[in-house]
């Protein structure tokens, strides 16, 4: 969206009743035509806009969309969201800010999905979302980071899910080791990070972040058991705006903390949110299935499995459940 | 141990393929070691050895470009399970063209080429844990 959009959409919110196209005309230097046409882009948009001679235009509502004006509206940042990508539908974020960030997207830069096609999760896996329903965006960041550290990103966007669930709402979320949102048991959001490093430097980072919010996953035969949403959890909708924005400055206020030097004690923060420590787990992974106890996490996240042998080994990759019947 | 012995001993151990030998005899000692080039698990992994071998050429292995692990992870060679892999050996790739992921902890490290080449060898197998530091590929620069 344009300046001029901005200003117009701005002003029908900020007027209660109805403005005149003159006076928008005169504060946007166009043609009343011009006005008109525009009026009839953001209808297009989803906007509900009355208008009646002599009187002018009347905002009745907005779309329930992330919409970029909205956005920019709400949030207090220095760099996170302040450059906003906005697509109805796409493949898949984070496909996307690859494509910018490699091409010298700035730090900060946001890319929202209202749909995606190719939505993914790990390896490939599918990333199941209905249109307008659910947050769905990837940042670019440029940290400095030496490729072993970037988990710490992973780390801080898992940390501001389930923060900003913690102050939207009064559920309780935990994290799921390494990169899933979780309340009572069930997959609320996920994260997924990428990035490109040259010489042992990060180039940059892209990380997905996807949360469930407003939908009802049980309608999904592939994830009725195993996902949920804040809707399914709180039994009522919540604006996606505000949790978008609330996400976004406390990844802001995360990141911020993790390059002035604090990783450390992002990884206690965040090793203190996991749901998996000190539990009987079963780890499936490509090199075959292993069982125990996960004791803990090193500096950069890695899992500390305890074995029934006793012997202790570290897991880098793999899927992590939970031993229910030896809890 | 005269002189014209010690030049046969000097000249065998040049000509054979031997790093080091140390040799006794009537209370002469001798200790002879040659400076290998720095010893990497490349060679092990070489798929097509034999050229390498060829006396007094110098080794081509020095030639390719290592692209090594940034991180302790698993080595994908496709970006999903069932997906074409990134390159297959032989391929001439691009600077800047993903040759792999290494994951770890849910972290997708898109590997690309430091340089155009042609992919000598492709060292870890699919879906393998490999180290820091571990060389992943050999490219031949073009």
């Amino acid at each position: 969206m344009v300046g001029d959009d901005m200003v117009l959409l701005d002003m029908l919110i900020r007027e209660k009743g109805f403005i005149s196209g003159e006076a928008i005309a005169e504060r946007l230097k166009v043609s009343r035509t011009a006005v008109w046409k525009k009026i009839k882009t953001l209808r297009g948009q989803g906007f509900h806009i009355e208008s009646q001679p002599n009187l002018g235009y009347c905002l009745i509502s907005c779309p329930d969309k992330l919409l970029p004006v909205f956005i920019k509206r709400e949030l207090k940042t220095d760099f996170i969201g302040q450059e906003v990508y906005y697509y109805p539908v796409t493949t898949s974020t984070n496909v996307l800010a690859k494509e910018l960030a490699s091409q010298g997207a700035r730090e900060g830069t946001l890319v929202i999905a209202e749909e995606q096609t190719q939505g993914r999760g790990r390896m490939g896996r599918e990333w199941l979302s209905p249109a307008n329903k659910n947050i769905l965006i990837s940042l670019i960041l440029r940290p400095h980071l030496s490729p072993i550290q970037v988990s710490y990103i992973t780390m801080i966007a898992s940390l501001s899910v389930v923060k900003t669930i913690e102050a939207l709402t009064p559920l309780e979320s935990s994290i799921k080791w390494p990169n899933d949102i979780m309340i009572r048991g069930n997959k609320v959001g996920g994260i997924l990070t990428e990035f490109s490093a040259e010489q042992d430097q990060v180039v940059y980072v892209v990380v997905g972040i996807g949360v469930n919010m407003n939908f009802d996953p049980t309608i999904y035969p592939e994830i009725a058991y195993s996902a949920t949403s804040i809707y399914l959890e709180l039994g009522q909708e919540i604006s996606r705006l505000k949790f978008l924005v609330g996400l976004l400055q406390e990844m802001e206020k995360e990141y911020k903390e993790l390059q002035a030097g604090k990783g450390l004690l992002i990884v206690k923060e965040w090793r203190n949110s996991l749901m998996t420590l000190n539990k009987e787990v079963r780890v499936v992974s490509e090199q075959g299935t292993l069982e125990g106890m996960a004791e803990d996490v090193d500096e950069h996240g890695a899992l500390i499995l305890r074995l029934a042998s006793g012997q202790q080994i570290k897991i880098y990759t793999g899927d992590v459940s939970l031993q229910m019947n030896k809890a | 141990m005269n002189l014209q012995e010690l030049k046969e001993l000097l000249d065998l151990f040049e000509s054979r393929n031997i790093s080091e030998l140390e040799l006794e005899h009537d209370g002469f000692r001798i200790k002879l070691k040659k400076k290998v080039p720095e010893p990497g698990p490349i060679t092990s992994h070489e798929p097509s050895g034999e050229q390498n071998n060829i006396p007094g050429e110098p080794s081509k292995e020095n030639n390719f470009l290592q692209i090594t692990s940034p991180i302790v992870g698993t080595f994908y060679r496709a970006p999903s399970p069932g997906a074409e892999p990134f390159v297959e050996v032989d391929d001439v790739v691009e600077k800047g063209q993903v040759l792999c992921v290494v994951e770890a902890m849910k972290v997708m490290n898109e590997i690309e080429a430091d340089a155009r080449g042609r992919v000598v060898a492709i060292l870890p197998q699919n879906s393998q844990p490999v180290e820091y530091g571990e060389p992943l590929f050999l490219i031949e620069p073009m």
